[in-house]
């Protein structure tokens, strides 16, 4: 089929090195020289270098209809475009794709005015990804009797679907006015810090505002912490917090699924 | 290596399962002979994944992996690969199949299937690699041959004898690409027929079909480039070669490949409808394959 070519070839790394290059970036004149395929094998490479670009692109525009409907499609199939050329996936699962794109928004210069952008795409992300979550039945408030000799060292898993995010900017409000299709002619936003917990499973989702030192508190267990340390965060913020009672809200949302002892549970 | 699989075979026609359709298909069950799915859909979809768990109480699974790199000259991506193992060890499919291409360079994954020089060297590294693989599994892995547009000028072998080496080093599998073998030999200038015909046959262990688009061939006036790109019902040209390969390859499970521009599920199961006909009047016309059957 192909016939064998006096070429000097490099190895297989670096002509992949090189394909690569031409993908991503567009350079594609070490690449062409290689190539064998029609009457011009680079302008086959382009169909390469547009499923890269196009699929990817249009993977995370899908990820955040909601920032499209904050800055327009122009902007977006721009920043988007820009970020698939810039930063790859790293994995072949795209749904994991997009993570480093809210940062990356609030890096353009062109999107500079929109300060809460950043922090509008995170809280979108993060729903994202708590609505392929799945739930896990809930622990009672029995499960943590039994490890009460030792509760600081006890660690709780929360629900698959649940994430933490700290705003500058109010957030929420908008995301609740992109979500109801209820956007004003004009609005404005002016910044003011917010606490947020975000839980979703199997395509539902909610997000709800905390107080500072609930919001560490919880955030420190879903982060893995020991409930020792979650409670001396949220006692630095606050030091009338009352940690019985946090624990008692938090476990009777029914965001605690596991517990972790070290000790294991009291015998019986 | 563990070659057995309790998962239920598939025979006769597929269709793809892909994530706008789960939903239905597992609340009104459909009547497909089977499904398969990509893996990197459902790693990181815990709903998904629960979803595609229910569907397989009903359907048989084959898998198909679009993330392991065979052909990366740095390596498989193992963290990869142990993902993919997870999910094959809920699913038990019936099949798992990949292709012969590479996707990732340097820990960057390119979303898409790159192809490879035909040399004794890259067939030596595909070996390893399949051999790393189907390790890896636990099971033997069905390579895929790719579609093409273009290939490399220091190419010492045929694409078929490059897969035939692959199957007599690995002991992996075959999975035709009808479609794939009409697209690159259509862009790549050859007799899609001749292909078919130097598979080694025993090897193959699935088909495919799926829809392409044709494109202006810009440096070709006149002349089109075929782009493989799962958003079409299934050409006459590719029925034709098809009935061709079922002659030759004997009664094999297929599937009905559409990706993008996703029809109705019915569209899917109106095309495997049609390729079950095509396999039947292929089979019953070859006295020795209708005695086999």
């Amino acid at each position: 089929m192909l016939s064998p070519r006096t070429r000097s070839v490099p190895p297989l790394f670096e002509v992949q090195r090189l394909l690569r290059e031409a993908i991503i970036e567009g350079e594609s004149s070490a690449i062409v020289p290689l190539l064998v395929g029609g009457a011009n094998p680079a302008g086959r490479l382009a169909i390469h270098r547009r499923h890269y670009h196009d699929s990817l692109v249009s993977a995370i525009v899908e990820k955040f209809p909601g920032t499209t409907w904050l800055i327009g499609s122009p902007a977006m199939l721009e920043a988007a475009s820009a970020f698939v050329r810039r930063h790859p996936p790293a994995a072949p699962c795209i749904a994991e794709y997009g993570e480093d794109f809210p940062r990356f928004l609030a890096d353009r210069e062109a999107l500079g005015s929109l300060a809460y952008l950043r922090w509008f795409a995170e809280l979108e992300w993060l729903l994202v990804r708590a609505a392929i979550a799945i739930d896990r039945q809930p622990l009672g408030m029995q499960s943590l009797a039994d490890h009460r000799d030792h509760l600081a060292d006890v660690e709780l898993a929360g629900q698959p679907g649940l994430r933490y995010l700290a705003s500058p900017w109010p957030v929420d409000e908008l995301m609740k006015l992109y979500l109801t299709d209820a956007a004003p002619e004009q609005y404005a936003l002016s910044a003011a810090d917010v606490w947020l917990e975000i839980c979703g499973a199997r395509g539902a989702i909610r997000f709800d505002r905390l107080e500072y030192s609930e919001f560490l508190f919880r955030q420190a267990i879903a982060t893995g912490n020991s409930l020792g340390i979650a409670a001396e965060r949220a006692l630095e913020a606050d030091e009338s917090f009352d940690v019985g009672a946090a624990l008692q809200r938090f476990v009777m949302d029914g965001l605690v699924t596991e517990i972790r002892s070290p000790q294991g549970p009291r015998p019986l | 290596m563990t070659t057995v699989s309790n998962g239920r075979a598939g025979s006769g026609t597929g269709v793809g399962l892909r994530l706008p359709h789960i939903q239905e298909v597992v609340a009104t069950r459909p009547p497909a002979r089977w499904l398969e799915i990509h893996p990197e859909n459902f790693i990181a979809n815990p709903h998904g994944a629960e979803l595609l768990l229910e569907a397989r109480r009903h359907y048989p699974i084959s898998v198909h992996t679009v993330g392991v790199s065979i052909g990366c000259a740095g390596g498989v991506d193992r963290v990869h690969l142990r993902r993919v193992r997870a999910l094959v060890d809920r699913l038990d499919p019936f099949l798992v199949s990949g292709h012969l291409a590479w996707s990732t360079h340097q820990g960057e994954y390119l979303n898409d299937l790159l192809p490879l020089p035909y040399d004794e060297k890259t067939l030596r590294l595909l070996a390893t690699h399949i051999d790393e693989v189907q390790d890896g599994l636990g099971r033997p892995y069905v390579v895929e041959n790719p579609s093409s547009y273009f290939g490399f000028g220091n190419s010492t072998m045929s694409e078929v004898e490059f897969l035939s080496e692959l199957v007599a080093r690995t002991g992996c599998r075959l999975l035709c690409d009808v479609s794939n073998v009409h697209i690159s030999a259509h862009n790549m200038d050859y007799d899609p027929y001749r292909y078919i015909d130097g598979v080694p046959a025993d090897a193959v262990a699935e088909m495919h079909l799926g829809g392409f688009t044709a494109e202006p061939d810009e440096a070709n006036p006149g002349a089109d480039v075929l782009v493989d790109t799962h958003a079409a019902r299934v050409a006459e040209s590719v029925w034709t070669l098809y009935e061709h390969a079922v002659r030759r390859f004997g009664s094999t499970p297929t599937l009905i490949e559409w990706d993008h521009e996703l029809p109705p599920f019915a569209t899917l199961l109106a095309e495997a409808k049609r390729a079950d006909q095509v396999m039947a009047r292929a089979l019953a016309a070859d006295p020795l394959c209708a005695a086999a059957v």
